[in-house]
């Protein structure tokens, strides 16, 4: 069994969803039972696999790479197909698995208009395909191969069965993000052009993640290193979003479906700081230490600018968006100090992040089909109407706002701890700086979310939606789609260590350079 | 310098003079008819140079193909198209001008690499080049070319009764 | 004085020859059995193009299994990987253009026999094109691969547009052979010799710098010329409406095929012919590189038709492709790696333009337009169609994981391996324009997804497909993933050197 899984596992695990999606496009379209319980199998299938690999995971040895597996794919550019994990891949995979068939789940009756289920499952499938390769791939022209496989399935996502602005938005998105992996991709081909070894002084020419972070940039210049950063700076920056590349963010949650906006607040734009730890820090360790104070600078805006921006909002779906923004600064600060410490709050940011703010992504979709609008100035009295979700409601708005106890707290506060004392290297006072602002941006993160949940949650039904029949409590789809994830928010909240354990020796290979 | 030498570029001048004009007629007038029978002038006059150059094949082919064909083929289109016979206004284009100023620029460009690469060269004809020399070329070196062109015709003659017919 | 004697019949290697003998004898067989069956030739005609295309592929794969280079007639006429690589992918575009046909031609007012004949005489003048190494075969099969194209992009005699695309594609191709003959004729003063090998030699000899200017001049009359021929930016006018007016069968051979043999000839003329120049030939065609992409990107933008639109999208796909020759002198490494990456991006450009046209030709049956704004809610009535439509838009857009990716990767890859500032720039001019095109390949695509079906349009029911434009989409479909998810394929083959 486990050489089994040492051999197919993480292959198995990757391509399940795919082959479920190329089962269903077999499958008459009419058939929508079918295609449901196809789209969820295969994605429960991957979750199976999964936690096969995470009970058979060395947790005694999360530092280094397990279930490696390495063969020839591209021989003509040196490019092969290795896949791996360690600790810091194992909970953002373990996230992906877990919110793609409870996305399957709550599709189950929530098909947003023009309905086709065959068409918007086979995207979720192959959606998980792409983030799950994304986190396990170790190489770096497989790495940018999934992590663009994304893209086309969450554009028409958003531009089949998105709002009325669908087209603007997608459209947005992609082009964004397309950008972003230009650069991105420049910076590997000069990685790999440039990347010579420590000893012979050989150059290397390999996309193996492996030996370019062992490497750690050898032969690259100081100065070449900065630009090389610079590119894969836009290319991950574009997908967290950071500020000011994060303007498509906001459309594309208001007009995504529902699903759409869970996927992509819970797993994608994890891509983006996933790449900075995995990437872009350890394989050039000289052009991090000169970017660092900036991606600090622009973290800390992000989340200032995310906390302003919330309270300017007067839709629902837009605020959420924008306390992504500013929760994806609090990760960035985190990678910013280049510490132990601050890398694994990000970590832990990025899955804290991913459950919270899909659960309140889950929510305002499930408002919106009740009230067929998301204007808060028209909501009001949830707690009335349904008080089960407006309890969920205020539960999931706390554990946002950082509430101790909760899963957030452990992203944010170790996070702005880190920034007092940073790596060796990093200014100390712009970073303690940085802590104040931070902090701040806490305060107001309870502010806009509490005075949503005034809004929304506290009063009176608003005259218009009174006496509505549609307006029903939390029905048994959506209790199955969330209690994972409610019960993760209580659970990593009580017990952090659960994913700082696995997390920390990962952490540590990674910041080699930077710990002596 | 020899004597034959002296002759040849005493033609030369002449011949030159002769195909200039001719060239310079032939893009001004308005008759149709007196552009196409001005550059039979220059295509006769570059045959003359070929002879000159001891290129007799190059010669030979030039009067046949473009004098005894491709003129003889444009008089018959100018014919059949009905085409005004007399002065016609409308051939005069209003882009004149700048033809006139890509000509010369064109020219003056060409002339120039020409004389530069060439002005100090001195052209030297030991024998005349003969057909056997050319048929042979064809038939080994160039005989891929060659089997092309036959397909070539073919498939033009094809393909130009597939689009001249009516139906 | 002329020994009749002493004429020795040069030796000829039939296997090399095979390939184009072959589809020469298939071409004389359809045009006999043309001439015997008259009407009743009609219904066979398309089956034994096909068959002829697939016969000569034989040739091709022993060639290739007996792995030997092949040069005849002194060196004049070479059969290597590169030459069988391009004989195979000319071959099998020729084939999916027949698929495309068959329904097109026999249902349309065409002439369907001679179609055919054109089809094939075209393909030959390719297949010559891959192996002349020298300037009077390249010629002469840039002629007869350029004369049957212009005749069948005139082939809808009663559609005065098709009419205008024939005159224009003829006018201006004549012009272009006109500059490409003066400036080879330019070379052969310089060398004496047409061969290209011996002008490499001549013009980097040290002697040739006093002939610098008459290079130079050669040069760019020859990259001109081809530049016509692959539809470079700005000798791209001829395109849009050639390929608008043209049978839109006759536009997938002409944006794939005829595009393909003009950069085979420039490959040989500059990794063959001018190599030891690049002082000359690498500022020239930068510019030429990057003035198309930008050029033939900014100008699909406003496109609303989107055959019009893949033809700016080819002048763009062209530069990419000019793009690696613009650093390909720097060493003989980089020029493997250039010839690599053209040749990749030639292949997998054929499948996702063919598909792209595939796609065109059925939506065309229900809609009977190429306008942009007719794609809308195809996704309604169409779904196959959509995503395969999405799949070559995408591939064209370089989206992993379909096939375009790679081809662009290559390039990129190409253009930094020397590491020269010329080569960066370069590549981000690519990485830019990717961008771009992305903008109005998503257009479509959106189009297709996103809007409902235009009232004109009968959305009610299915587009029935015919078989052969299935098959034709299937093909290209199955290449254009196979070669984004496994790239080695299409690598190892492409993997070629000139040098």
């Amino acid at each position: 069994m486990t050489d089994f899984l040492t051999d197919w596992g993480l292959t198995l695990v990757t391509f399940a969803p795919l082959l479920g999606a190329l089962i269903m496009m077999t499958v008459p379209a009419g058939k929508t039972h079918t295609h449901r319980l196809v789209a969820l199998f295969a994605s429960l299938a991957a979750l199976v696999v999964g936690a096969l690999l995470l009970v058979d995971f060395n947790y005694g040895d999360a530092g280094i790479l397990q279930y490696v597996v390495d063969r020839s794919w591209i021989d003509v550019i040196n490019s092969r197909y290795i896949l791996g994990i360690d600790g810091i891949s194992l909970p953002l995979l373990a996230l992906t698995l877990v919110v793609v068939p409870l996305c399957v789940v709550y599709s189950w009756d929530h098909i947003p208009h023009p309905g086709n289920p065959k068409a918007f499952l086979s995207l979720i499938l192959i959606l998980e395909t792409g983030m799950i390769g994304t986190f396990v791939a170790q190489d770096l022209i497989l790495f940018f191969v999934f992590f663009e496989v994304v893209l086309l399935p969450m554009f028409f996502m958003i531009g089949v069965w998105g709002g009325e602005n669908r087209r603007y938005a997608s459209i947005k998105f992609f082009l964004f993000t397309l950008f972003g992996s230009a650069l991105m991709l420049l910076s590997f081909l000069a990685l790999y052009f440039l990347s010579s070894d420590p000893i012979t002084g050989d150059p290397l020419r390999t996309f193996d993640m492996r030996v370019l972070s062992d490497v750690a940039g050898a032969g690259i210049l100081g100065v070449t290193q900065v630009w090389i950063f610079a590119g894969m700076f836009i290319g991950f920056g574009v997908k967290v979003p950071m500020f000011p590349f994060h303007t498509w963010l906001p459309d594309a949650h208001t007009e995504a479906p529902t699903v759409g906006s869970v996927i992509l607040a819970a797993v994608l734009l994890k891509l983006g700081t996933y790449g900075f730890v995995r990437i872009a820090v350890p394989m050039l360790p000289e052009g991090a230490e000169v970017w660092m104070p900036w991606i600090g600078l622009l973290a800390v805006i992000g989340i200032i600018y995310g906390a302003l921006g919330c309270l300017a909002q007067t839709d629902m779906k837009r605020l959420i968006a924008f306390s992504s923004v500013a929760h994806m600064g609090f990760v960035m600060l985190g990678v910013a100090t280049l510490t132990d410490f601050g890398v694994n709050a990000a970590i832990f940011g990025m899955v804290a992040h991913g459950i919270i703010t899909g659960m309140l992504f889950f929510l305002a979709g499930s408002v919106k089909e009740r009230y067929h609008t998301l204007e808060i100035k028209r909501l009001g009295g949830l707690l009335v109407q349904a008080p089960r979700m407006g309890w969920l409601l205020g539960f999931v708005s706390m554990a946002s706002l950082g509430l101790p106890g909760l899963a957030g707290f452990w992203g944010e506060f170790p996070a702005i701890l880190s920034a007092y004392s940073p790596a060796d290297g990093l200014p100390v006072g712009v970073f303690r700086v940085y802590m104040v602002v931070a902090a701040v941006g806490t305060v107001l993160a309870a502010g806009y979310l509490l005075w949503l949940l005034q809004r929304t949650a506290m009063g009176s039904p608003k005259p218009e939606f009174a006496d509505n029949d549609e307006i029903v409590d939390v029905t048994p789809t959506e209790w199955i789609a969330w209690l994972p994830l409610l019960i993760g928010i209580v659970l990593f909240g009580v017990m952090p260590g659960l994913i700082f354990r696995v997390t920390d020796p990962a952490v540590l290979t990674v910041l080699t350079e930077f710990l002596g | 310098m020899s004597d034959l030498l002296v002759a040849q570029n005493v033609f030369f001048g002449l011949i030159a003079v002769v195909m200039l004009v001719s060239a310079v007629r032939c893009v001004t007038t308005r008759n149709v008819v007196h552009a196409a029978l001005w550059l039979v002038l220059v295509f006769a006059g570059s045959a003359a140079l070929f002879i000159l150059l001891g290129s007799e094949f190059v010669a030979v082919t030039q009067v046949l193909v473009y004098i005894g064909a491709i003129i003889v083929l444009f008089l018959f289109g100018v014919m059949l198209t009905r085409a005004s016979m007399g002065d016609d206004a409308s051939v005069a284009s209003e882009k004149r001008a700048m033809a006139a100023l890509v000509a010369v620029l064109l020219a003056a460009v060409m002339g120039l690499a020409l004389f530069d690469s060439f002005s100090d060269t001195r052209l030297v004809i030991d024998e005349p080049q003969r057909f056997g020399v050319v048929s042979d070329a064809i038939f080994s070196q160039y005989i891929v070319a060659f089997e092309a062109v036959s397909v070539l015709l073919l498939a033009a003659l094809i393909g130009a009764i597939v689009i001249a017919r009516k139906d | 004085m002329i020994d009749l004697l002493a004429f020795a019949r040069p030796p000829i290697d039939w296997h090399a020859a095979a390939p184009e003998l072959t589809l020469l004898a298939c071409g004389a067989l359809l045009t006999l059995v043309d001439i015997v069956w008259l009407e009743r030739a009609k219904a066979v005609s398309a089956t034994l193009a096909s068959f002829s295309l697939l016969a000569a592929m034989v040739p091709v794969v022993t060639l290739a299994v007996d792995g030997t280079d092949r040069a005849m007639f002194g060196g004049a006429y070479t059969v290597d990987d590169f030459s069988l690589v391009m004989k195979a992918v000319f071959l099998l575009t020729a084939y999916v253009v027949v698929l495309l046909s068959t329904d097109y031609i026999a249902k349309g007012d065409f002439w369907e026999s001679e179609y055919y004949q054109m089809l094939l005489s075209a393909v030959l003048g390719m297949l010559v094109m891959t192996s002349a190494r020298d300037l009077v075969t390249i010629f002469i099969a840039l002629e007869l691969l350029s004369i049957p194209a212009y005749l069948m992009a005139t082939w809808h005699k009663v559609d005065l547009r098709s009419n205008e695309a024939g005159l224009k594609y003829y006018l201006m191709g004549v012009f272009a052979s006109a500059v490409l003959l003066y400036g080879m004729s330019l070379l052969y003063g310089v060398s004496g010799s047409t061969m290209l090998s011996d002008i490499n030699a001549t013009i980097s000899n040290s002697q040739a710098e006093g002939l610098l200017a008459v290079v130079v001049l050669g040069l760019i009359f020859v990259v001109v010329g081809f530049g016509f021929k692959v539809s470079a930016f700005p000798f791209h006018m001829w395109a849009p409406d050639a390929y608008e007016g043209a049978p839109t069968p006759v536009t997938a051979f002409l944006s794939v095929a005829s595009k393909a043999a003009g950069f085979v000839a420039l490959l040989s003329l500059v990794f063959v012919g001018f190599w030891d120049r690049s002082d000359v030939y690498q500022p020239l065609l930068w510019l030429l590189s990057a003035a198309s992409m930008t050029g033939g990107n900014l100008m699909a933008l406003r496109q609303t038709n989107a055959v019009r639109m893949l033809a700016y999208s080819g002048v763009a796909q062209a530069g990419y492709m000019l793009a690696p020759l613009a650093v390909a002198g720097e060493s003989s490494a980089t020029a493997d790696d250039a010839l690599s990456s053209v040749v990749t991006y030639l292949a997998i450009y054929a499948a996702m333009n063919l598909g792209a046209f595939a796609v065109i030709i059925a939506v065309a049956r229900r809609t009977s337009s190429a306008e942009i704004d007719s794609y809308k809610g195809l996704f309604r009535y169409a779904p196959v169609l959509t995503v395969a439509m999405t799949v070559f838009l995408m591939a064209l857009a370089g989206i992993p994981p379909f096939g375009g990716w790679f081809a662009k990767f290559e390039i990129v890859l190409a253009l930094l391996s020397p590491g020269t500032a010329w080569g960066v720039v370069l590549g981000g001019v690519v990485g830019l324009n990717s961008v771009i095109a992305l903008y109005y390949y998503a257009r479509i695509a959106s189009y297709m997804w996103v809007e409902a079906p235009p009232d004109n349009v009968q959305s009610s029911s299915p587009i029935k497909v015919p078989a052969s434009v299935s098959a034709a989409l299937i093909l290209t479909g199955l290449v254009t993933l196979a070669f984004g998810i496994v790239p080695q394929w299409v690598g190892h083959f492409t993997d070629v050197s000139l040098l």
